[in-house]
């Protein structure tokens, strides 16, 4: 009895101990105001290296990515519930678009659909590219148009990063700012149906002044997926132009994360 | 007593052959799930969880992920299959001649039946049933 009342406490200090760690690192906020800020954030690279820099200015600091022909982004992981903390907010710039244009995108090669692909298609253990959206979800399906893998490269984009058991069923909800396409449009990653892109900016700014975004990723995802999140794993920032092998250049700052009005 | 007609008519020759097939099967299908859990849970989890971004997931670890699925999908069954038709024999090997020496004695011993036991070639326990046919031969001796 004693030793059960034992193991009681203890399960429930480490419980308490856990919540008190997870609720004291919130919000979270990355000014980038030191030299050495990026130490927190794990980077991880894909295609060649964008080149992320902190620069110290007197009011404060900035990130500044500069991407050539390049795909690597910076992750950082933090759990939080968004239903409790349903807020995210930064300040970003883009100072060159890549160059969406389908001659670089002809030169990149292709990917082929296998004999394996073909047969787990065939027997429904794999879904196709384009899964239809779920019901009531006001999702703007774009994907269908030719060559959009491609050109599937933006100046800058925010992730929230929603983890799962089964590796399969991670999802995330990246919020881009978008060259070309409309603000507020919500779409499937060319990648993965389990990606959902929103367009918070689109097209360049005519004065060159910082951009407030502040989203609510529960009421995103709810609108991008359809059904309630599960729990935020981590976040990440990506500047890539490896699809549209051209340059693009975009500065981020002031990144805070699991808070509430 | 058993009945050798119905027993024909039944997978299993008696309980304990379906106890032992039951423990060759689960010595295949036990060690192979782990072996799968692992490798789903373990080395594919772990690494997407390393690789962090959902697009590094979904172009890399996903396809390796679905090639092993489906060959496990089409040689697992077929592994399987063959450990079991080769489990029943065995055991069915094993199991089969105990209920046989079992009835023979028995009709033995109720006068029923004379002579030496009699077993397939393939069954096992030839030795056994050497020595019970040389007890009975012992037995059926005339006292000096």
């Amino acid at each position: 009895m004693k030793t059960k009342k034992l193991f009681s406490i203890i399960i429930l200090s480490l419980a308490v101990i856990i919540f008190i760690a997870y609720a004291s690192n919130l919000p979270k906020l990355f000014k980038f105001d030191k030299k050495d800020a990026l130490s927190e954030w794990q980077e991880k690279i894909f295609k060649n290296r964008v080149l992320y820099t902190v620069e110290l200015k007197e009011d404060g600091g900035q990130l500044v990515a500069k991407s050539k022909s390049a795909c690597s982004g910076l992750i950082y992981n933090i759990r939080f519930d968004p239903k409790k903390y349903p807020l995210i907010s930064w300040k970003w710039k883009v100072l060159k678009f890549p160059e969406k244009n389908y001659y670089a995108s002809a030169l990149l090669p292709k990917k082929s659909v296998s004999l394996w692909e073909k047969i787990l298609t065939a027997i429904g253990l794999k879904s196709r590219p384009l899964k239809p959206k779920p019901a009531n979800a006001p999702v703007a399906e774009k994907n269908a148009k030719s060559g959009w893998l491609e050109r599937d490269d933006y100046a800058a984009r925010i992730y929230v990063i929603f983890p799962s058991w089964i590796f399969s069923n991670i999802k995330a909800i990246e919020y881009v700012w978008s060259d070309d396409l409309p603000k507020g449009t919500i779409m499937t990653s060319p990648y993965f149906s389990n990606i959902k892109l929103i367009v918070v900016e689109s097209g360049k700014k005519d004065n060159d002044e910082w951009v407030y975004e502040e989203r609510n990723i529960y009421e995103d995802y709810k609108r991008a997926f359809g059904v309630n999140p599960s729990g935020v794993g981590a976040i990440a920032l990506m500047t890539d132009t490896d699809n549209t092998l051209s340059t693009a250049e975009a500065l981020y700052t002031d990144i805070k994360v699991g808070y509430e009005k | 007593m058993i009945k050798f007609n119905d027993r024909r008519k039944k997978f299993f020759a008696n309980p304990m052959h379906r106890q032992t097939f039951m423990l060759v099967l689960m010595a295949a299908l036990v060690p192979a799930t782990i072996v799968t859990i692992c490798l789903y849970y373990l080395i594919f989890g772990i690494t997407s969880a390393e690789v962090g971004f959902p697009e590094a997931i979904a172009y890399n670890i996903i396809p390796a992920a679905e090639r092993v699925t489906a060959i496990l999908l089409l040689t697992a069954p077929l592994a399987l299959l063959i450990i079991l038709i080769f489990a029943y024999k065995i055991t069915h090997r094993i199991v089969g001649p105990f209920d046989r020496i079992v009835y023979e004695l028995d009709a033995h011993i109720k006068d029923r039946r004379k002579g030496h036991i009699r077993i397939r070639k393939s069954d096992k326990f030839h030795a056994l049933v050497e020595k019970i046919n040389h007890l009975l031969d012992k037995i059926k001796l005339p006292v000096d």
